[in-house]
């Protein structure tokens, strides 16, 4: 009997358990939401000028006379590397992806799996790093430019970052599809490519952009490795070799030297408003067309 | 071996199959078969479970090959030209040899895109050659009238009987030279069934099919020709008429009676 209401009395527990599990990813989401927009909503619902934030190039947060908290530029920061880091990792990372799935041999995979997985797991400060010291003079040399620092090495760096995520995920994506589609594409005559083209891309195109979404989540997400191949310089580029800040970086820069409760640190906090709201945007859209493919 | 039947055409044949043996690793799938399968003939291809049917069927335009552990030897002609040892474009070998499969795999999109795949694949680029073929190939398997308002929805939404017949009439797209049906009436209902016996019937027109079956009762009433395989090994080849009626083999007459 007692055996009986003890083991009820786990079940339930463990029950609880799970659901508080479930639960907490729930909570922490809302919780980081008013955590940082509770910091910043002083400034948010009483002085703040949203038209200057979004639409000013002026960054002055700690200007004795002209304190300005425009955001466009930073913005154009990481849109700039943003877009150029996806430009080199799609197309590299789906094109690995469908090698790692397609093409190659079984001890192949293996290794490649391996090695990309090792690859997604240097922290960003090493990549930081790299972009400091290697890509640095390697621009310099290659493009005659003044500095090494600027969207085109940091679009390499988060390149280089994102492609593992985007290639495992998408590699999972096409594994997930059916051998019968194989067949069914070879059975009608397709080669190769054609298969891959025509049958398994579209078959697997939820999770090809879900990849994609995720790389570009972790390239507009990303910090330490701007901060530190980026140049760190306040304007909007006009090359790929112009220097940029983007709106992590600022964050990561500032944050520490800006008084508490300042109006300068609740602006930072705005801006990772912001962030948040752009990740949302993009997990949103994301869903959207995921949806809009499910019920075609 | 010979047909055992003197009836059997003496014209000559499409596929030859000469000495046919297969394996799976070390498991014998086919073993010594010598076939061969004439010009718009129906063949039907019966045995129990397990008799290696679809094996022979996957021979024929070499879908085995992406089994691991697959091997064969002998020999399988087609119009004269061997296909199992001697390099062949193997697209387009299944192009003219299509294979309809007994699971029915509606490809990724609508239903009038699962056709046009397979045209665009083999290289049909006009819009309305591709129309006309799409709809050419769904009146083929009489899913025209059923599929018409819907051409553009997912094909996955149709039945499990449609989705067969949508498979047969993208491989009928192609126009190939020889149609391989693996258990066409498996999972449809007997009014279905029968519809798509009546299909083949007028499709022997045009083509020359081979359909594996459980089904004796459908193998007896849709084909010309029927191959009574058992583990792996040729037991029977004569007409159909003859297979069920006077059959050489004590095992073929065994097969029959039990299963009527």
């Amino acid at each position: 009997m007692g055996q009986r209401r003890w083991h009820n009395l786990s079940e339930t527990l463990i029950e609880w358990v799970i659901r508080l599990c479930g639960i907490s990813a729930i909570i922490c989401v809302f919780g980081i939401f008013f955590f940082v927009f509770r910091e910043g909503a002083d400034l948010l619902f009483h002085r703040f000028d949203i038209v200057q934030f979004l639409f000013s190039q002026e960054w002055y947060p700690t200007s004795q006379s002209h304190i300005r908290y425009g955001v466009l530029a930073l913005i154009a920061g990481t849109a700039s590397v943003t877009v150029l880091a996806m430009l080199m990792a799609v197309p590299f990372g789906l094109g690995a992806a469908i090698f790692v799935s397609e093409f190659c041999g079984p001890k192949m995979k293996e290794a490649l799996k391996i090695t990309i997985e090792l690859l997604a797991a240097i922290p960003s400060v090493v990549w930081g790093f790299i972009g400091l010291t290697v890509m640095n003079p390697l621009i310099i040399t290659v493009f005659h430019a003044p500095i090494g620092l600027n969207v085109l090495n940091g679009g390499i760096i988060l390149a280089l970052m994102s492609v593992p995520i985007i290639v495992s995920i998408a590699e999972d994506a096409l594994k997930a599809v059916p051998d019968s589609y194989r067949e069914a594409g070879l059975a009608l005559g397709a080669t190769r490519w054609q298969l891959i083209y025509r049958v398994l891309l579209p078959a697997a195109k939820n999770g090809l952009l879900a990849a994609v979404l995720l790389g570009v989540g972790r390239a507009v997400g990303e910090t330490m490795a701007v901060l530190m191949a980026t140049g760190h310089a306040v304007k909007i580029p006009t090359s790929l070799l112009d220097s940029v800040r983007t709106l992590t970086a600022t964050i990561a820069a500032e944050l520490g030297e800006a008084p508490m409760h300042s109006d300068h640190y609740q602006v930072l906090f705005i801006i990772g408003i912001l962030l948040f709201s752009l990740t949302f945007a993009v997990n949103l859209i994301a869903d959207l067309i995921v949806k809009g493919i499910r019920n075609k | 071996m010979n047909p055992t039947d003197p009836t059997l055409p003496a014209a000559s044949p499409k596929v030859v199959i000469d000495h046919l043996s297969a394996w799976f690793g070390a498991t014998p799938a086919l073993q010594e078969i010598s076939l061969n399968i004439y010009p718009f003939e129906r063949l039907a291809i019966i045995g129990p479970a397990g008799s290696g049917k679809s094996t022979l069927l996957r021979c024929l335009n070499r879908l085995n090959d992406l089994t691991p552990g697959f091997r064969s030897q002998g020999q399988v002609f087609l119009d004269g030209q061997e296909l199992l040892t001697s390099p062949v474009d193997v697209a387009q070998l299944r192009r003219k040899i299509a294979l309809v499969n007994t699971d029915p795999t509606p490809l990724p999109g609508t239903v009038f895109d699962n056709i046009a795949i397979a045209l665009k694949m083999a290289g049909v680029r006009a819009p309305a050659q591709i129309d006309e073929r799409v709809e050419t190939g769904l009146r083929n398997v009489f899913l025209w009238d059923e599929v018409k308002d819907h051409l553009h929805d997912p094909a996955l939404h149709l039945t499990n009987e449609k989705r067969k017949r949508l498979s047969v009439a993208r491989a009928l797209a192609l126009e190939p030279e020889i149609l391989l049906l693996d258990e066409p009436c498996a999972n449809l209902d007997h009014v279905s069934a029968t519809r798509f016996e009546d299909s083949l019937e007028e499709l022997k027109q045009r083509y020359t099919i081979v359909m594996a079956t459980n089904d004796i009762k459908q193998a007896a009433r849709a084909s010309d020709k029927t191959a009574f395989f058992l583990k792996g090994e040729l037991v029977e080849w004569s007409s159909t008429r003859k297979f069920f009626t006077q059959p050489d083999q004590p095992r073929s007459h065994a097969f029959i009676t039990e299963r009527f």
